[in-house]
């Protein structure tokens, strides 16, 4: 049997920064993990004997050495399980796995100026932009925006970042004035954001409607699969039915009837899960396909999308 | 076949922008097709030194190229978000232009560049880094180093200019042949 691709971790390390987010450190059982730049996600996976999850996270660290990884997981309350599964039963010693490392979020080398917008948890790949910014003296500023009751949490995350450059806000980015401040960018900045869903359509608006051409503006949507209505799926080739319940991804019920399906960022991010449609409409829930192919109905990302009718035929 | 020319294409008003400024080379060249944005300038060379700038005009006669481009510069340093460059004339003007939108931080929705005027072009000796402007055919002799350069589909960016290699013919078309089968 080929080995399994991944690295084999386990939980050093837990640490509560407020009631719905967690710090967790992973310490690798055998080699070193591989390299990580910052904006980079890992895709973890664990559970116990009766459900495997598998959901991406920002990594915030990667030790010296090579062998602890940090991230920190927000308790998702309309998840399909994992984040509630690593707050519940993450504890010292549970087993890990690392399926794989990538950057969708690169900072861009050539920018001038980084201006860094996030809310929630979306703070946790710019916790890793900060400290190479910083490093390399490089012009940022961040934003971040909370609710009130997170303030303290955030604050303290943030305590040893250069505080002439990062800013916390528990008022609504419109209020606060964020679209002035945009304005008010030179030619030159490069603006990133990370965040829940409004808030990330709030920045896309904002910065189109300022005149930010595209490629100065860069986002990665940390999106937590839902789940939805079940389904069932034809595999065309075997002719095989699956049957994909509410509370399981596309993605994930092709992996346990043991279909050998891409995948990659499991996050509706990288477009790497790409499957063709060959009968039933996809009901799309990525940020990859251009309106044209949605319309087009004949692609499909299996981490993230469902079925819009009772079956869905693909080419697998 | 790949080359690595600048991105050159009709010049359209980009609805997208908030403030539009258009350089170019000479009077004749026309403006950006579309509708005219409210906040448009116009910075024209006139290519004489009796030309005075006027301040607070939408439509600036420059001296000459040296003096357009380091206007651009002083402006870009200051400029905010939102605004479009466009760009009209020779491929040696263009790559000017688009070397100091680059050196300011444009990208590639912010700086438009027409359809070059003429063929004439920037060349840089790869042997002694001498810059050759308006050269028009495929070989020239370097002023630098004397060498017999011949002028490659390579242009730099960073540069503002295409490589010149002073390869014998010879050499040149053995490569051509095997690259190309």
């Amino acid at each position: 049997m080929a080995e399994r691709m991944g690295f084999p971790t386990s939980i050093e390390r837990v640490e509560r920064l407020t009631p719905t987010l967690r710090r967790f450190v992973l310490r690798a059982q055998k080699q070193a993990l591989p390299p990580v730049s910052p904006g980079s996600y890992a895709t973890l996976e664990f559970g116990d004997g009766e459900k495997v999850y598998k959901n991406a996270y920002s990594i915030v660290m990667r030790s010296e050495d090579g062998l602890e990884l940090t991230v920190i997981v927000r308790l998702a309350p309309q998840s399909r399980g994992g984040s509630r599964f690593l707050h519940e039963k993450g504890q010292p010693g549970l087993p890990v796995w690392i399926g794989s490392v990538a950057n969708l979020f690169p900072i861009v080398k050539t920018a001038r100026r980084h201006l860094l917008l996030s809310a929630g948890i979306g703070i946790t790949p710019f916790l890793s932009y900060l400290k190479k910014m910083r490093s390399i003296g490089a012009d940022y500023t961040l934003h971040h925006f909370c609710r009130p009751e997170e303030r303290s949490a955030f604050d303290a995350l943030l305590s040893e970042q250069d505080q002439t450059r990062v800013f916390v806000h528990t008022g609504l980015p419109s209020e606060v004035g964020l679209a002035d401040w945009l304005r008010d960018e030179s030619i030159a900045t490069h603006v990133y954001f990370c965040g829940p869903e409004g808030f990330m359509k709030w920045v896309e608006e904002t910065t189109h409607k300022l005149g930010f051409a595209p490629g100065k503006v860069h986002s990665e949507h940390f999106f937590v699969p839902e789940g939805g209505r079940p389904f069932e799926v034809i595999l065309a080739r075997s002719g095989r039915r699956v049957s994909v319940k509410a509370d399981e991804t596309l993605l994930e019920a092709l992996e346990l009837a043991d279909v050998d399906a891409p995948c990659m960022c499991r996050g509706g991010a990288c477009g790497a899960c790409e499957v063709t449609v060959l009968g039933g409409q996809p009901d799309h829930r990525d940020h990859v396909l251009t309106e044209a192919e949605r319309a087009s109905g004949n692609i499909i990302l299996t981490c993230v999308s469902r079925a819009k009718t009772d079956t869905l035929t693909l080419d697998l | 076949m790949g080359t690595s020319e600048l991105p050159y294409r009709p010049l359209t008003f980009d609805t997208d922008g908030r403030r539009h400024l258009f350089v170019r080379e000479n009077g004749m060249l026309a403006f950006p097709e579309g509708v005219r944005p409210a906040v448009f300038e116009v910075w024209t060379i006139e290519h004489s030194s009796l030309v005075k700038v006027e301040p607070d005009t939408g439509d600036v006669q420059m001296r000459s190229t040296a003096d357009l481009l380091e206007r651009l510069v002083h402006r870009l340093a200051r400029e905010k978000v939102g605004l479009r460059l466009y760009a009209a004339g020779r491929p040696d003007f263009l790559a000017k232009v688009a070397k100091v939108a680059d050196e300011a931080g444009l990208c590639s929705g912010e700086i438009m560049l027409g359809e070059p005027v003429g063929p004439e072009r920037r060349v840089f000796c790869v042997h002694c880094d001498t810059l050759h402007d308006g050269v028009s055919g495929d070989t020239l002799m370097c002023q630098g180093c004397g060498t017999k350069l011949s002028v490659r589909n390579h242009y730099s960016r960073a540069l503002g200019a295409y490589m010149g290699g002073g390869e014998p013919a010879v050499v040149i078309a053995a490569m051509e042949a095997v690259a190309h089968g």
